[in-house]
C-alpha cells in the first residue's frame, strides 16, 4: 500500500532553538503573526531581566537601601525631582534658587553636594568642574522614572569615589513599558508653567521613547529667581538577538536661570544660560541567568555661562567698571566593562575596568580657555558569598587612579545574617573618597578691570595639591520583611567619620593685591575688614563624626493604601579650619540637622479618587558655603487625583497643593528663600 | 527471521525520494542502522515518524522516540525484533510523501505534519505530538487520531502557582487562540479555591493597557502559550512590569525563565520523546484498532530562574525537588 500527497514546503520555516540546542537564531523568529503554535514552545526569547536589570532583593543587599517606587512618586505630588528625595532616611533638600537645588545626606553640604554620586540608567550626572548635580538641566522627567534607588551612605566599592554620602540611581523605563503617546501639562503658583510631551513605540526589535519638556517658574516670591528650560531626549533599546541588547540614551536642554541678590556684589541680580548634553550607549551580553557582561561609554557635557560686570560696586574704593564670574564648561567621558556571573550556587562575582576623563574650562573661574583634564581608571569587583542558608557575605573594592595624585582603594564588606523568612540583621563597614572636584584643585577667580581683564584681587585661588576627603563607616542594621501586614522596615544604626576634609579657608597673611594693598588703611578706617579681599582656597584640614540612627518603615495593608515613614537622626561633631595665620576654627556640629521625618501615605477611593499627603520635618541646619544657619523646616503637600478613561485612551487630572500647613513660612537653604503654599493643577493624557 | 540489507531498505521508497532529503535523511539513516540491531525482522509493525521540517526539536523527538524503542525491545528480551521506525520530513520539491507498507502507526510532528497527514486520508492510525493543545482541536477530529499535547495540564500549572506563593492570586492575558484554555482553568482554578483575574485581549495593541490591570488584581502571571500576548513587541513590557509589581511570571518554555520568567514547566523533546515510546510499545502490543483520548505529557522538566526569584524575595527548592514535590502532589 503507497499513499502519495503533495506536499508544499513553507522556505521560511526554521525553528528557533530547542532545549539545549546549539544555533542561535534572530528574535523574529517569535514574531507576532506565527505560522505555528508549537514554535513559541521552542523559541528564544530576548533576555528581559538581565543580571543589571535585577535588583538585590532587600535582605540581601548588602547596604541600606531605599526604593522610591512609581506608587511613592505618584503619591507625593513632587513637582521638582528632588522632593522625592525627602522621602528618603536622613536626606536634605536645599533650593538656593527656585531651579537650583541640593541634595544631601547628613547635612554637611552647600550649595553644591560634591560628596552625592547620582546615576541616571547607569551614567554619573556629577558636576567634574563644581561637583554637585544641575538638577535642573537633566533631561529627565519624573514620568520617565520606573524607581529610584538610594543607598544610604558610602558606597565606593560599586560606585567610585563621590559615592560617600551616598547614591541616587535612578532607572528611567524601558520604552515598552510606556503607553504610545503621553502629554502633560501642570500650571500653578509661582509662574510655573510646565508641558511634557513623549512618543514611545516599538519597531520589530527597536524599542524607543522620545520625550520633550517646557518648563518655566518665577521661584520665590522675594527671590531674582525666574527661570525656564527647555529639553528634548531619547531613548532606544534595540534588541539585536535573543543575547545582545543595545541600550542608546542622548539628550539635550538648555534654559535661563536668574540669580543673584540686591545688595551682592559678588551675586549681583543677574541671569545664567545654561547648556547640557549627553549621550549614552551600553552593549549588554547576556550569557544565561545572572552571566552577563556590558560595555558602557557615556559623556556629559555642561556649560553655565555666569558673569557680570557692576559698575556700581567697590565705587567708593576707586574702582569703577569691575568684572566676575562663575562661568565654565565641563565634560565627562567614561568607559566602563561589567562582568557579572555566578561561580558557583552559593558565590556571585561582579568586576569590571573602568577609565574616565573629566574636563573643565573657563576664564572666569580657571582663568584659562584651555580644557583641564583628570584622568582617572579604575578596576572593581564584589563577590556575593552564601556561607549557608542563613549567612551571607558580601566583599568588595575598587582601586582608583587619579592622574597628578595617589592611587586609592575603597574597601566594604558586608555580613547578612537571616534571623528568618522576616527578620535579617546586617553588619557592614566600608570607606570611601572623594575626589577634589576640578575647581577646589585648580580655581583661580579673580576679579578684574571690564576689558582689560586685570586683575583687581583675587577672589578664589588654590595653591595646594588636595587629597581626597577620606569616610569610614560602619553600621548596624535590621531588615524585617512582613508580608503578611505588608510591612517592611529598614533600620540602621551608624558611625560615620570624614576625614581630610577639603576646607575653604582664608590665609590671613597672604599679601594683598597690588591695588587693594594701598587702600587696606582706608578700609580697616572705616572699620571694613580687608580679609575680604583676600582669596579663599582649599586646604585639607579636619574631620567630622556623626553618629545616628535611621528608620524607614514601609506599609502597604492593601493595593489601594500605602504609608511610608522615615525617620533619621543624626547627632555630628567635627571642626576644621576656617581662617589660618592665625587660626580660626569653624565648627561642624550644625551643618548635620538632628532629626529628619517624612511621612507619605495614600488612599484609592472606591470612585477612583485618590487622595495622598506628605509630611517633612527637618531640624535647624547650617548650610555650608554661601547657604545660611535655616530653622526647622515643616512642609505639608495634599495631592488630589482622579484617574478617567476615554476611547483607546485614560487619563489623570489632579490638584496639588504644596506646603499648606500652619506656619509656613519657612527658609529654605537663604534667609531671604522663603516659602508660602502652593496650588498645582496637573492633566495628562496617554493614547493606547 | 531475515537478515535485512541496506539496498533492501533503500528499495522500500524510491530512490528519488531518498535523494531529495538530502543530507539530513542520510545521516539519520546511517543512524538508524547504527542503533538497529542489522538483523531485523521485515514483516514487523514499523511506525513512521512524520514532520513537515528538519528543525532541532523535530530531530531530537524523532531521533529519541527511536533509541527509546529500541532499548525497550532489548529491555524485553534479547531476540526481541525492534519495530522499524521510518523518520520522514516532508519533501523540500512539492512532490509527492510516500508512507511505507506496514505501518501500523503514524507519529505526527507538529501542526503542519499533523494538518498534511490528516489530509492524506491514510487510514492508519495517527499520533499528533509535539502540537498545542489548541491546535490539536482546531483539526477535524476522527477516531484514527489522537494525541500527546505539548502543553502541561492545567493542574500541573496550579501545582506551580502553589509551590511559589501560598496564597496565589493568579493573573491571566487570554486571546481568542486560547480560548479551549480559558474554560478549563478557570473552572480547576476556581475548583481549587485558587482566585483568577483575567483579561480578554482583542490584539497585540492592548496587552500593555490590559496587563496593568491584571498585575493589579493577581499575585502570579500564567502566561500561555498564545502569539497574540506573547510575542516580540509584548515581552519586555511583560516581563518588566511584572518584575517591577513584584508578581512572579509561570512561563511555558526554558526560554521563558531565561529571559526572565520565574519558573516553567514544559516538555523537553526528550519527554515528549519517551512518552511516545511507552505510548507506541503499549499501543501497538494492545492490538487495538483504535488510539486512546489525548492525552497531556507524562514526562516534564522543570526550569527556574533563580537570580529572579532570589530578587523577588522568593524562596523556591532546586529543579529536582519541585519535579518530586509536584509528582508526588498529583498521585491519587
Amino acid at each position: 500500500m503507497k499513499y502519495s500527497h503533495p506536499v508544499i514546503n513553507s522556505p521560511k520555516w526554521y525553528w528557533a532553538l530547542g532545549l539545549g540546542a546549539i544555533v542561535s537564531l534572530p528574535v523574529q523568529a517569535m514574531d507576532a503573526v506565527s505560522p505555528l503554535p508549537e514554535e513559541l514552545f521552542f523559541s528564544e526569547v530576548p533576555v528581559v531581566l538581565s543580571a543589571t536589570r535585577l535588583k538585590q532583593s532587600l535582605p540581601d543587599s548588602p547596604a541600606s537601601v531605599t526604593v522610591i517606587d512609581r506608587k511613592m512618586i505618584e503619591a507625593s505630588g513632587a513637582i521638582e525631582l528632588v522632593d522625592l528625595l525627602r522621602l528618603v532616611p536622613g536626606f536634605q533638600i536645599g533650593y538656593y534658587t527656585g531651579s537650583k537645588f541640593t541634595v544631601s545626606s547628613h547635612g554637611n553640604a552647600d550649595r553644591f553636594a560634591r560628596d552625592m554620586q547620582v546615576l541616571i540608567d547607569g551614567r554619573s550626572i556629577y558636576d567634574p568642574a563644581f561637583g554637585g548635580i544641575t538638577w535642573s538641566d537633566q533631561e529627565l522627567d519624573m514620568d520617565d522614572i520606573q524607581r529610584i534607588e538610594v543607598i544610604r551612605g558610602p558606597n565606593a566599592s560599586t560606585h567610585g569615589s563621590n559615592s560617600f554620602a551616598g547614591v541616587i540611581n535612578i532607572i528611567t523605563w524601558h520604552p515598552a513599558e510606556q503607553p504610545a503617546v503621553r502629554v502633560k501639562t501642570l500650571v500653578g503658583d509661582g509662574g510655573r508653567r510646565q508641558i511634557y510631551n513623549r512618543f514611545a513605540g516599538i519597531e520589530g526589535d527597536l524599542a524607543y521613547r522620545i520625550a520633550l519638556k517646557y518648563d518655566e517658574n518665577d521661584g520665590f516670591e522675594n527671590r531674582h529667581d525666574n527661570s525656564d528650560t527647555r529639553w528634548v531626549s531619547i531613548r532606544s533599546d534595540y534588541q539585536v538577538n535573543s543575547r545582545d541588547a543595545l541600550l542608546f540614551e542622548l539628550g539635550k536642554s538648555g534654559g535661563t536661570r536668574e540669580d543673584g541678590f540686591s545688595s551682592d556684589s559678588e551675586q549681583p541680580f543677574r541671569a545664567t544660560e545654561d547648556d547640557h548634553a549627553f549621550q549614552q550607549l551600553r552593549w549588554t551580553r547576556s550569557l544565561s541567568p545572572g552571566n552577563e557582561f556590558y560595555i558602557q561609554l557615556y559623556h556629559n557635557y555642561q556649560q553655565i555661562d555666569d558673569d557680570f560686570s557692576d559698575t556700581q560696586a567697590l565705587v567708593a574704593l576707586g574702582f569703577n567698571d569691575i568684572s566676575l564670574g562663575y562661568g565654565f564648561e565641563s565634560q565627562r567621558y567614561d568607559v566602563e566593562f561589567q562582568h557579572t556571573f555566578q561561580l558557583n550556587s552559593a558565590q556571585r562575582l561582579v568586576w569590571g575596568l573602568g577609565a574616565r576623563q573629566d574636563k573643565a574650562k573657563g576664564i572666569w573661574t580657571f582663568s584659562q580657555n584651555d580644557w583641564l583634564t583628570r584622568n582617572q581608571t579604575r578596576a572593581f569587583g564584589n563577590l556575593e558569598w552564601r556561607l549557608n542558608e542563613n549567612l551571607l557575605l558580601n566583599l568588595g573594592g575598587m582601586y582608583e587612579k587619579f592622574e597628578q595624585k595617589d592611587g586609592f582603594f575603597s574597601p566594604m564588606a558586608a555580613l547578612n545574617l537571616k534571623l528568618n523568612e522576616m527578620n535579617t540583621l546586617r553588619l557592614r563597614a566600608t570607606s570611601a573618597y572623594r575626589m577634589p572636584t576640578l575647581w577646589e584643585d585648580f580655581s583661580d577667580q579673580s576679579v578684574v578691570q571690564t576689558g582689560s581683564r586685570t586683575p583687581i584681587f583675587d577672589t578664589y585661588v588654590n595653591r595646594t595639591n588636595l587629597k581626597p576627603e577620606k569616610i569610614e563607616s560602619f553600621e548596624l542594621s535590621y531588615l524585617g520583611n512582613f508580608p503578611e501586614v505588608g510591612l517592611t522596615v529598614d533600620a540602621k544604626l551608624f558611625h560615620e567619620e570624614i576625614k581630610d576634609m577639603i576646607a575653604e579657608i582664608k590665609d590671613l597673611s597672604m599679601p594683598y593685591s597690588a591695588s587693594i594693598a594701598p587702600l587696606v588703611p582706608i578700609l580697616m578706617g572705616g572699620g571694613i575688614d580687608p580679609a575680604g579681599f583676600l582669596p579663599f582656597e582649599y586646604i585639607n584640614n579636619g574631620s567630622l563624626n556623626i553618629n545616628g540612627f535611621e528608620v524607614g518603615l514601609g506599609w502597604k495593608p492593601s493595593n489601594r493604601d500605602m504609608l511610608h515613614i522615615s525617620y533619621g537622626f543624626a547627632n555630628a561633631y567635627g571642626r576644621q579650619f576656617k581662617k589660618v595665620n592665625p587660626v580660626e576654627y569653624r565648627r561642624l556640629n550644625e551643618r548635620v540637622p538632628t532629626q529628619t521625618i517624612s511621612l507619605l501615605g495614600s488612599h484609592k477611593f472606591d470612585n477612583g479618587i485618590k487622595v495622598s499627603t506628605a509630611y517633612y520635618y527637618v531640624d535647624d541646619i547650617d548650610w555650608a558655603g554661601d547657604g545660611d544657619y535655616i530653622d526647622i523646616n515643616r512642609r505639608w503637600d495634599v495631592k488630589l487625583s482622579k484617574q478617567f478613561e476615554l476611547e483607546r485612551a485614560d487619563g489623570e487630572i489632579s490638584l496639588i497643593l504644596q506646603n499648606i500647613g500652619p506656619n509656613n513660612n519657612y527658609q529654605d537653604f537663604h534667609a531671604e528663600n522663603v516659602w508660602a503654599n502652593r496650588i498645582f493643577l496637573e492633566a495628562s493624557l496617554n493614547w493606547h | 527471521m531475515t537478515c535485512l540489507n541496506p539496498r533492501l531498505r533503500f528499495g522500500i521508497l524510491p530512490m528519488s525520494v531518498w535523494y531529495r532529503w538530502g543530507v539530513f535523511s542520510v545521516f539519520f539513516y546511517t543512524l538508524s542502522l547504527l542503533l538497529i540491531p542489522s538483523c531485523s525482522a521485515g514483516e514487523q509493525d514499523s511506525v513512521v515518524v512524520f514532520s513537515s521540517d528538519s528543525a532541532p526539536a523535530y530531530n531530537q523527538v524523532a531521533r529519541k522516540l527511536q533509541s527509546y524503542l529500541n532499548e525497550k525491545c532489548a529491555d524485553v528480551s534479547p531476540t526481541c525484533s525492534p519495530r522499524q521506525v521510518f523518520i520522514l520530513t516532508q519533501p523540500t520539491d512539492g512532490s509527492s510523501l510516500v508512507i511505507p507498507p506496514d505501518t501500523k502507526l503514524i507519529i505526527a510532528l507538529g501542526q503542519h505534519a499533523g494538518e498534511e497527514i490528516h489530509g492524506m486520508n491514510t487510514g492508519i492510525p495517527i499520533l499528533h505530538a509535539l502540537i498545542p493543545e489548541a491546535a490539536y482541536q482546531q483539526m477535524g477530529k476522527d477516531k484514527q487520531h489522537s494525541a500527546i499535547y505539548l502543553d502541561q495540564p492545567v493542574s500541573r500549572l496550579l501545582q506551580l502557582a502553589r509551590i511559589i506563593r501560598p496564597d496565589p492570586h493568579i493573573g491571566l492575558l487570554l486571546s481568542p487562540l486560547t480560548k479551549t484554555l480559558q474554560d478549563e482553568l478557570i473552572t480547576e482554578s476556581l475548583r481549587q479555591n485558587i482566585p483568577v483575574s483575567y483579561r480578554n485581549v482583542g490584539s497585540t495593541e492592548m496587552v500593555g493597557h490590559l496587563l496593568k490591570d491584571v498585575l493589579e488584581e493577581s499575585n502570579i502571571l500564567l502566561a500561555l502559550p498564545d502569539p497574540m500576548i506573547f510575542n516580540s513587541t509584548t515581552i519586555f513590557n511583560i516581563l518588566l512590569s511584572s518584575y517591577h509589581n513584584k508578581i512572579p511570571v509561570i512561563g511555558f518554555s526554558s526560554a521563558y525563565v531565561k529571559a526572565g520568567a520565574l519558573i516553567a514547566a514544559y516538555s523537553t523533546p526528550e519527554d515528549i520523546a519517551r512518552h511516545l515510546a511507552e505510548y507506541t510499545n503499549r499501543y501497538l502490543n494492545s492490538g487495538a484498532e483504535t488510539l486512546p483520548e489525548p492525552i497531556y505529557p507524562k514526562y516534564f522538566s522543570v526550569s527556574v530562574n533563580h537570580s529572579v526569584a532570589r530578587s523577588l524575595g522568593i524562596s523556591l527548592p532546586d529543579e529536582t525537588d519541585i519535579i518530586r514535590r509536584m509528582l508526588e502532589d498529583s498521585k491519587p
